[in-house]
């Protein structure tokens, strides 16, 4: 594939099937559906063998535990989703987190909470990278910026859900999957072949079972069993935190936006600049884990952090307490719209 | 091969009950199960605190016919093992 | 010696030695023996996964051994649908309460039931939720005191307990649907009471069908009525009793569906 105008939806879609995605499972919802709509026209390519199983779910949450069930047999499925179904999905994903069963899943931020509006939003941040289900629980978190990282982000997705065993969310918004935009198209190789050893597909020749299970009877189990998740975790952090830092070398000012609101202060970095101002952009790729490191290690050289996001402050948050407190940091949070180059720079 | 079959359906080969009890509960649907009352909970209590099942005849053969109802009926799974007297289990 | 075998008392499914997880006198214990059975009679013992609920259910895997993965309450049915599109020749099964199959999960019942993905549900219905105490269930019949009616269920609150065969056979996806009492008929005789096979030995033939309903494709169903003296409060043989003269007036038992003929009555 050389240089092609895609549309995000399709383009998701379409790196899903380039990693063997074997299974989509899902429910509509505004502005989702589309890769739905893509996924379900994808049954019998006989370009993507590996894709046999579409199957519109009736709600999100039968969605999530259908894609559980096929994560935990071993095999790629994913479904997109927004807000509204990602918090019906809290509590299957609370499940596989605790019983290490991988799936993808899109989220594309729509205006929250509640029915909101169907126009984007990055509301969801708090939600998806602070605690993505009860108990703890949490899910490796991805955000592309245009229509040809979402398809690299959606390999690399899968490939971290099988690596580490736990659900990745890959946050979009409503902007990135209706554009359209020429892109090189990424060599994305399927994620495996054949399916894990944990599987839980039938003992077949293997002699013994595999059991994944998400309820402990004694909390001494429970404690043991944690803390081998959080080491995970802690893995998952020093090694999968990655993010992007334009110009920061010798800037005065940085901004710091995730997905698509990194596009529009990229365009304010570039008036800056043409004006005279030495102003950088620091956009993290991985939401959860965050880079605090690479964002720590920013402090103490007087430069003039600006967050913004399509929320009410919610990644300011985040990098307030990576910076500390004698850092300058400012928030430009926007509900309910979008942000314009206008309004940042 | 024939002969021995017909033999194990005569009245004259008998079987009994092996008892592993520590696992029972005490719930005595077998005991009311064997058509032969071979059968009763005991004065003793297991392990888990319940008087657990126990075959009647001590170092004597009853009169079980091998109909495995006990089994059939008891909702555990390591009690209850119906052998042929004096024999290995099945 | 031990040549001649009556009847083969080992099921290699099982873990040998451990006690059940479940109460004296519940038929829990009893249906997992008759699954485990079954699958091996069936020879897929191998290809077999237990998909795992809430409730008494739940701590069946501590004593089965397949493949295991745990469900949320009431999404077994949608986690098994999973497992199916990715491995069509697993054999799912999973052992709902009432309040799993009929409250929260009715449904991921009734939509994997409507599809008709091969997969078997077996429902132990025993008119309460078990495991948290003997709160009101789905089943609970008019009138019956649990902790959460401790004045008896009202129906003019509450509704009237939910016929699960009923409901599944007014859609057209289930290959077998039926209902069976799986608590034994306690039975005077002089005096005594006793205890017949019968409904172990039926029960295990229509575990044999739900299985073979999978195998040819189908989605089943069966509803097992059954008892829990523990939160009846009520001793063995009288929740036995309760469930024959009591609970069968509202479940019934009977073939409510049956599109392969496994039960010989041709195709229902």
């Amino acid at each position: 594939m050389t240089a092609e105008l895609l549309r995000g939806a399709e383009a998701i879609g379409l790196a899903a099937l380039m990693s063997g995605v074997e299974a989509y499972l899902g429910y509509p919802i505004t502005p989702s559906s589309e890769i739905m709509e893509f996924m379900a026209s994808e049954q019998g390519d006989p370009r993507f063998p590996r894709y046999r199983a579409f199957l519109q779910a009736s709600s999100e949450v039968e969605a999530v535990n259908m894609l559980m069930g096929a994560g935990a047999a071993g095999h790629l499925a994913m479904t997109a989703t927004s807000g509204l179904g990602l918090s019906l999905m809290a509590e299957g994903i609370s499940h596989a987190y605790v019983a290490e069963i991988p799936f993808l899943i899109v989220d594309v931020n729509r205006g929250g909470p509640g029915l909101g509006t169907t126009e984007p939003e990055q509301s969801d941040y708090l939600f998806v990278t602070r605690s993505l289900g009860h108990g703890g629980s949490r899910a490796i978190v991805l955000a592309p910026e245009g229509v040809g990282e979402a398809m690299e982000l959606v390999n690399r997705g899968f490939r971290l859900a099988f690596d580490y065993r736990i659900p990745v969310v890959i946050l979009t918004d409503a902007i990135v999957v209706h554009m359209w935009e020429t892109v090189d198209a990424p060599e994305l190789r399927p994620v495996q072949d054949g399916v894990p050893p944990w599987a839980v597909r039938g003992k077949r020749d293997r002699g013994t079972r595999n059991a994944l299970t998400t309820g402990f009877l004694d909390s001494r189990e429970l404690k043991a069993f944690k803390e081998g998740l959080e080491r995970k975790w802690r893995r998952i952090s020093e090694r999968e935190a990655s993010y992007e830092c334009r110009m920061c070398d010798d800037a005065e000012v940085i901004y710091v936006a995730f997905g698509i609101s990194a596009r529009v202060a990229a365009e304010a970095v570039r008036e800056l600049r043409g004006r005279g101002t030495a102003a950088g952009l620091f956009r993290p790729i991985t939401l959860a884990p965050f880079p605090s490191g690479a964002l720590a290690g920013l402090r103490g050289k007087g430069i003039r952090f600006v967050v913004m996001e399509m929320n009410e402050g919610q990644m300011y948050r985040d990098v307030r307490e990576v910076l500390g407190p004698d850092e300058g940091v400012e928030s430009i949070p926007m509900m309910g719209g979008i942000i314009t180059r206008s309004e940042v720079s | 091969m024939a002969a021995g079959t017909v033999e194990a359906r005569t009245a004259r080969a008998k079987w009994e009950v092996i008892i592993d009890p520590g696992k029972c509960k005490g719930c005595g649907i077998c005991v009311a199960a064997c058509p032969m009352g071979n059968l009763r909970l005991s004065e003793a209590i297991n392990s888990l605190g319940y008087h657990y099942v126990e075959w009647k005849y001590e170092g004597e053969v009853g009169p079980c016919t091998g109909c495995t109802a006990c089994y059939w009926v008891c909702p555990e799974y390591s009690i209850l093992e119906i052998v042929r007297s004096g024999g290995e289990g099945l | 010696m031990g040549a001649e075998v009556r009847q083969a008392t080992r099921i290699g499914l099982l873990y040998d030695g451990k006690a059940s997880t479940f109460c004296p006198g519940c038929e829990q214990g009893l249906l997992l023996k008759l699954i485990a059975r079954a699958l091996e009679e069936l020879g897929v013992a191998d290809r077999a996964v237990t998909v795992g609920t809430v409730g008494c259910s739940s701590l069946g895997y501590l004593l089965f051994d397949s493949d295991f993965v745990q469900a949320p309450h009431g999404r077994a049915p949608a986690v098994m649908a999973g497992i199916k599109l990715v491995e069509p020749d697993a054999v799912v099964f999973a052992v709902q309460g009432d309040g799993d199959a009929l409250s929260i999960g009715l449904q991921e019942l009734l939509y994997a039931a409507d599809r008709g993905i091969p997969m078997t549900v077996f429902m132990y219905n025993n008119m309460t939720f078990g495991m948290t105490g003997g709160q009101m269930a789905p089943t609970t019949i008019p009138g019956m005191r649990t902790t959460t009616t401790p004045r008896g269920r009202d129906v003019k609150l509450s509704g009237s307990p939910i016929d699960a065969c009923r409901l599944l056979s007014a859609i057209d996806g289930p290959a077998y649907v039926r209902r069976a009492i799986l608590a034994p008929r306690p039975l005077r005789v002089k005096g005594k009471i006793f205890y017949s096979t019968r409904e172990a030995l039926e029960a295990y033939r229509i575990v044999l069908n739900a299985f073979r309903a999978q195998l040819k494709g189908g989605f089943s169903f069966v509803e097992f009525v059954g008892t829990c003296n523990v939160n009846w409060r009520m001793g063995v043989d009288e929740s036995k009793a309760f469930v024959h003269e009591v609970g069968a007036k509202y479940f019934p038992p009977g073939l409510c569906r049956d599109v392969y003929g496994l039960e010989g009555r041709g195709k229902v």
